[in-house]
């Protein structure tokens, strides 16, 4: 009997420290820039669930490929290029370097770029007597293109993206 | 060691352990949901090594990128009305965007309705290209290579790295601190504007964009030998003053160096050239 017990004492304590372990590597990371997308698929296709900003921990849930699967403070989770993140807060790596930023980066400042003219931009298209609706209309395109990329992919027969070493930055 | 001492440091342990998670999992409840509601404003943002030089935040990187993209449709024939030649010109630039350090980042695709052959990139993830150069173009890999060679100036910020060189904003601290920066940042978009359009990339700049390409349209699926055609093609047409491309030199170097890197990667000769499906887009 104590021989018994000896043993489920042994095996439980190796057990705790063999999950102590991945806990340990585990996987919280942070992004290494500011308004980083998180996708809800693993690829240039995935939709933007919500922004994060470099003080965000983010817990690594699982990896696909380059890709991430990370679950925010608030429970959500996404999908975020493993280069966009380090282990330790604020360690820019890979040509990502940090600035203070301007006000508030709410969605819409994050969208900029994704599909909502700028303010500098509307400004700069009134200086010069351009129609903005040119910004608008090559916004379309992607969103467009984002639904039909997969079946394009497919069709191509191309890999979409292979997961070589060298194109991390 | 006995068995009684091992089982004893075992426990022990294992006690460590199960206090180390606990701590570990309170100290993430902390940052989590202390450190998390610093108020925005004090929050940093990054963007890459060019903008932070030039103490640009990532939204007024990006401000400038919808400046220069906009002004040069607008000065080239606008963007095509033909929905169904920019998708699919989005489509393969999204391809190969998915296979960068940028597949993260929305990067936008349109085709201009200009007969002059060239292909432009904006900073923050803006390429237009020419109808001029679609019809230079034979297929689907190619169009990839050059996709691609402008993706690669966009990661590499070669345009923000040009505005730096040229010493436009010595004060740039002022344009990280103040809202009301339209007008430097209007200043630099035309910079930008004229650097794009009548200029061209330094060699280092073009060479960095090559590599890129190369490797890019490799791992999205595409023949790389696309580029290098294309390249050869163009570095034909330019040796007969054809004006093709003028602010992208292809150099016999270049073409040299594209050819090594496809060697050297270990190519398997797989890739995809989708030369009919190309056709059945760009073709009338």
């Amino acid at each position: 009997m104590r021989d018994r017990l000896g043993r489920a004492t042994t095996i439980a304590a190796v057990t705790a420290l063999v999950f102590s372990a991945a806990m340990a590597v585990a996987q919280v990371m942070y992004p290494q820039r500011g308004n980083l997308q998180i996708l809800d698929a693993p690829d240039i296709a995935g939709v933007p669930v919500t922004t994060v900003e470099p003080n965000i921990a983010l817990q690594v849930m699982s990896k696909k490929g380059r890709w991430d699967q990370v679950k925010l403070p608030a429970g959500t989770v996404g999908w975020v290029l493993e280069s966009a993140l380090a282990a330790k807060q604020g360690s820019g790596q890979g040509g990502l370097t940090n600035v203070m930023s301007l006000g508030k980066p709410t969605l819409d400042t994050a969208a900029a770029g994704r599909g909502i003219a700028s303010d500098g931009a509307r400004q700069y298209a009134a200086s010069k007597h351009y129609d903005p609706a040119i910004l608008q209309q090559i916004f379309e395109i992607r969103i467009r293109a984002r639904g039909q990329w997969r079946a394009f992919v497919r069709t191509g027969g191309l890999t979409g993206a292979a997961d070589l070493a060298e194109l991390r930055p | 060691m006995s068995t009684n001492k091992m089982r004893a440091a075992l426990t022990a342990a294992f006690v460590f352990a199960s206090v180390s998670a606990l701590a570990q999992g309170f100290g993430g409840f902390l940052k989590d949901n202390l450190l998390n509601n610093v108020p925005f404003g004090h929050q940093i943002s990054a963007v890459g090594d060019a903008a932070q030089a030039l103490s640009l935040t990532s939204e007024q990187a990006d401000s400038i990128g919808q400046s220069v993209t906009m002004s040069i449709a607008a000065q080239n024939g606008g963007v095509s009305r033909d929905n169904r030649l920019n998708d699919y010109v989005s489509l393969v630039g999204m391809t190969v965007v998915n296979a960068s350090p940028w597949a993260d980042r929305p990067v936008h695709f349109a085709v201009i309705n200009s007969p002059i052959v060239n292909a432009y990139s904006a900073p923050n993830g803006y390429v237009l290209i020419t109808t001029g150069a679609l019809a230079q173009i034979q297929d689907e890999s190619e169009l990839a290579g050059v996709l691609a060679h402008e993706v690669g100036h966009v990661v590499h910020e070669h345009g923000l790295a040009a505005v730096r060189r040229a010493n436009l904003l010595k004060a740039g601290v002022t344009l990280a601190s103040t809202n009301s920066s339209f007008a430097e940042l209007g200043a630099v978009s035309d910079y930008l504007v004229d650097f794009l359009t009548k200029q061209a990339f330094d060699q280092p700049a073009e060479i960095e964009a090559d590599d890129s390409a190369v490797q890019y349209v490799t791992a999205a699926g595409y023949d790389p030998n696309g580029y290098v055609r294309f390249l050869q093609r163009l570095a034909v047409v330019q040796a007969g003053g054809g004006g093709l491309f003028s602010t992208h030199p292809a150099t016999a170097d270049r073409i040299k160096r594209a050819t090594a890197n496809i060697a050297r990667s270990g190519y398997d000769g797989g890739g995809k050239r989708l030369d009919a499906r190309f056709r059945q887009y760009t073709v009338r």
